[in-house]
């Protein structure tokens, strides 16, 4: 695709891991940032985020790092005594505690576990907590939380989920706009598209990918937008 | 003591919509039940093996290389030549692959390679013996898996296919007990071009290359290896589940339909090729 000068400039600049990114006396290292005497370098593959003093690296590619009160969406992997694990697409397994799923009755001695929630069923969470010392818990207790039974389960890489969602949600509320569809995004990289047409389906993975590929390029949204219109970027 | 490599978790939802889809004809990229994705194709991908071939088929991505010996037979066989094929599946290409000894699902892929080529009997073995009992070719066709988004079999089977295709054999000349080896090159014989076909089973309906949901939502796959001259050499079906023999019937015929479309796609630039 050929670019004007002046667009290509606006192109944020891809680092490898070691490349200098900033001075130390005027940056403070954010994300992916490590400092080696006045330098600053990254860690990983990324694009170089400057907002402020602070210097990030936001990754190309990454797995999900659960943080207290994200919204995630969730795979169960395995029901448990007291609860389920529940795949959320990162390097650690959730918990999902019996105490935090909605439902106020229920007697283990009567129900099993698997079969209020069997394995692979899809489920809209929330980390309630996450430390380095136990695996991150989820809940399900609050609005718009819990299982879901309908719909296609798409995925995209969890660094690019901020682009996905837009300043403010814009590029959700473009996507969403343009598919006529509703979307549920998960800071894990898991979403779900609420719409049993194929079609529509087919055209949030294309914009998904492009997000994907193309979120470093100037003139993202505009690209977005003429996709979904039907028109070839 | 066998190892069984767990698949990951598949949602119920995923599971539930290509159910749903395939009730209707229709695929979650899109496709036909009976259709292929693009494959592509580039011969000669590695300058130092004798033949390679990298295959995409899909998002799926093969690198296969061919390496060229000489070995003493097996005491078996001691004027055939030595065929083996090894797959290593690379944990880059997927997060369910790990580094670490050949793990089953590698040694079942490599396996039934092994049996399209020999059983297809594509290489005349009994050509590749130098002196009988003692020195023959050894041929190591390599497959690497760079990317996996299901059915490594095809892809796997088109790649090796296609790097035995282009594979160039070093002369070898034998002066008294010593075997020397020349600046000369021949062509490996290729005597027949064999395409395998995967389909996975969803309930009652099947689909032919199975994309990775598909791969992991279906109750099992089954894979056939047709030649030219529309025999087949293998047959293998992965996982639980039951098939009944009128429906082996009816993959064996629509595998002959299928066979012939693949093969002149796939070994479209072997030159001189019998697809």
């Amino acid at each position: 695709m050929l670019r004007s000068n002046e667009q290509q400039q606006r192109q944020r600049p891809i680092v490898v891991p070691g490349e200098y990114v900033g001075d130390s006396k005027f940056h403070i290292p954010g994300l992916n940032v490590y400092r080696l005497s006045d330098r600053m370098l990254a860690t990983t593959v990324g694009l170089v985020r400057i907002d402020g003093k602070r210097v990030d690296v936001v990754a190309l590619k990454s797995f999900y790092q659960p943080k207290v009160g994200d919204l995630v969406v969730g795979i169960v992997k395995e029901p448990g005594t007291a609860g389920w694990t529940v795949d959320i697409n990162s390097p650690f397994l959730a918990f999902l505690p019996l105490s935090e799923y909605p439902e106020k009755r229920i007697r283990l001695s009567r129900d099993s576990i698997g079969r209020i929630l069997e394995a692979g069923t899809v489920l809209v969470g929330l980390i309630k907590d996450a430390s380095i010392f136990s695996s991150p818990v989820i809940t399900l207790k609050g609005k718009g939380l819990g299982v879901v039974s309908n719909g296609f389960l798409l995925s995209i890489t969890a660094s690019k989920v901020p682009r996905l969602i837009g300043k403010k949600g814009s590029m959700l509320s473009t996507i969403e706009k343009g598919a006529n569809v509703k979307l549920t995004v998960g800071q894990n990289g898991r979403l779900i598209v609420h719409s049993e047409d194929l079609n529509v389906v087919m055209k949030v993975k294309e914009v998904i990918g492009m997000i994907e590929k193309e979120s470093h390029v100037y003139g993202l949204t505009e690209r977005v937008e003429a996709l979904l219109a039907g028109r070839r970027p | 003591m066998s190892i069984t490599e767990q698949r990951p978790v598949i949602s119920k939802l995923e599971q539930q919509e290509l159910r749903r889809l395939l009730a209707e004809n229709k695929r979650i990229d899109g496709r036909n039940p009976l259709q292929y994705r693009n494959i592509s194709v580039q011969l000669g991908y590695v300058e130092k093996a004798e033949g390679s071939a990298l295959v995409e088929l899909g998002n799926t991505k093969v690198l296969a290389a061919v390496k060229v010996g000489i070995a003493v037979p097996f005491a078996d066989t001691p004027n055939e030549g030595i065929l083996i094929v090894n797959a290593e599946l690379v944990p880059l290409a997927s997060p369910v692959f790990e580094p670490g000894p050949p793990s089953e699902e590698s040694i079942s892929l490599s396996r039934y390679v092994d049996r399209s080529i020999r059983e297809s009997k594509s290489i005349d073995l009994s050509s590749l013996c130098i002196v009988p009992g003692r020195s023959v070719y050894s041929l190591y066709v390599d497959l690497y898996i760079l990317d996996y988004d299901g059915n490594l079999i095809d892809a796997s089977v088109i790649a090796s296919v296609n790097a035995l295709g282009i594979t160039k054999m070093p002369k070898y000349v034998v002066e008294g007990q010593a075997i020397k080896k020349t600046d000369e090159y021949f062509k490996l014989d290729l005597k027949d071009h064999p395409v395998s076909l995967t389909y996975a089973f969803l309930d009652d309906k099947y689909v032919v290359d199975p994309c990775l949901s598909e791969e992991y939502a279906s109750d099992f796959t089954v894979s056939m290896t047709v030649k030219a001259d529309d025999r087949f050499c293998a047959i293998q079906k992965n996982g639980g589940g039951m098939i009944s023999p009128r429906r082996v019937i009816e993959l064996l015929e629509r595998s002959l339909e299928l066979g012939k479309e693949l093969r002149t796609v796939a070994y479209r630039q072997l030159a001189g090729g019998n697809g």
